[in-house]
């Protein structure tokens, strides 16, 4: 199991990278919002497609799901001064199949996200 | 040429190699076609072995597919041997997901398939898309029961990997271990002895 520890920021930061032949399971988050407004978090699936067909033959282009295209797996609000915890039980079946990135809401200093995972 | 065997339970059992090793005979079947004469009908016994793990990912979005072309071929994954006094066992494990593999040989022509002619694999099927079709679970990469053999010059294996409906997008992975082995005629017959079939010998 691995931890990052992230600032909220708008643009988002990496919780992991992604890794060419395994899942991400995220196994626990914490958002402690110390910020003074409330933070929604959420949490994007950053990755890339093969090229390959639909199920009527016809011909299906690579397709990058990054950033503005991301996929969202999660999200969350935590009120201002407030901290929310998630478990494993909470997380279970959060699959991420590239690079895992946490968005907030508005960029703050105060707001730190801790995220735990695995690779498999 | 071909085994994908369901899980075997015995009340008593006696170690088996998973793998052909050094020491090993193999006999192949007279129904091989005449361009691949150097192992058509013949016994060898295996000299060496050697073991290459390796990996394949491909992410595609649901009830979409893609063939992979395990040959040397410029298109292919190149897992073939590249000599006539060799062949490779290939173990093909699968990860967990929702997806599922069709398997042809050689393109367009499914291994598994019933008597009935509409009973042939059919991925824009809603139901024959899952005929003979091979899911994770079946081979998966703590033991993994698909296994190929492979020898210069053999027409492609094409695994046709599907990502099966219920989710947006799906990551397919492979755990594939090689198993190099070297080639030495010997004379038939021998004892005991690995019979490999022909891939047609499996297509009744």
């Amino acid at each position: 199991m691995a931890t990052k520890i992230v600032n909220a920021i708008t643009t988002g930061m990496d919780l992991w990278a992604e890794h060419e032949h395994k899942k991400g399971h995220l196994l626990g988050l914490k958002v402690d919002n110390k910020h003074s407004a409330p933070e929604t978090i959420r949490l994007m699936d950053n990755f890339t497609t093969d090229a390959g067909y639909t199920s009527g033959g016809s011909a299906y282009s690579a397709e990058s799901l990054i950033s503005g295209s991301a996929i969202q797996k999660f999200q969350v609000t935590v009120p201002a001064g407030d901290s929310i915890s998630l478990g494993e039980e909470d997380c279970k079946g959060l699959e991420f199949l590239g690079r895992a990135a946490a968005l907030g809401s508005a960029t703050a200093s105060g707001c730190i996200i801790t995220a735990q995972y695995k690779l498999t | 040429m071909l085994e994908l065997r369901p899980i075997e339970v015995f009340e008593q059992v006696w170690p088996r190699p998973k793998v052909l090793l050094p020491g090993h005979n193999v006999q192949f079947s007279d129904k091989f076609p005449d361009g691949l004469d150097f192992v058509k009908g013949k016994t060898f016994r295996i000299t060496k072995t050697a073991q290459v793990r390796y990996e394949l990912s491909w992410i595609l979005p649901a009830i979409n597919y893609k063939d992979i072309n395990l040959s040397n071929e410029n298109a292919g994954e190149k897992l073939y041997p590249e000599a006539k006094d060799e062949v490779y066992e290939t173990l093909i494990g699968f990860k967990p997901g929702n997806y599922f593999t069709l398997i042809y040989f050689p393109a367009e022509q499914p291994i598994y398939r019933l008597g009935y002619y509409t009973m042939t694999p059919l991925i824009s099927s809603a139901s024959l898309k899952y005929l003979g079709a091979i899911k994770p679970e079946d081979s998966p990469v703590n033991n993994p029961t698909l296994k190929i053999y492979t020898f210069f010059k053999l027409n492609p294996f094409i695994f046709r990997i599907a990502v099966d409906n219920g989710v947006d997008y799906e990551k397919m992975t492979w755990e594939i271990c090689v198993n190099k082995c070297k080639l030495e005629t010997i004379a038939a017959p021998a004892e005991p002895v690995k019979y490999i079939p022909y891939i047609d010998e499996l297509k009744w």
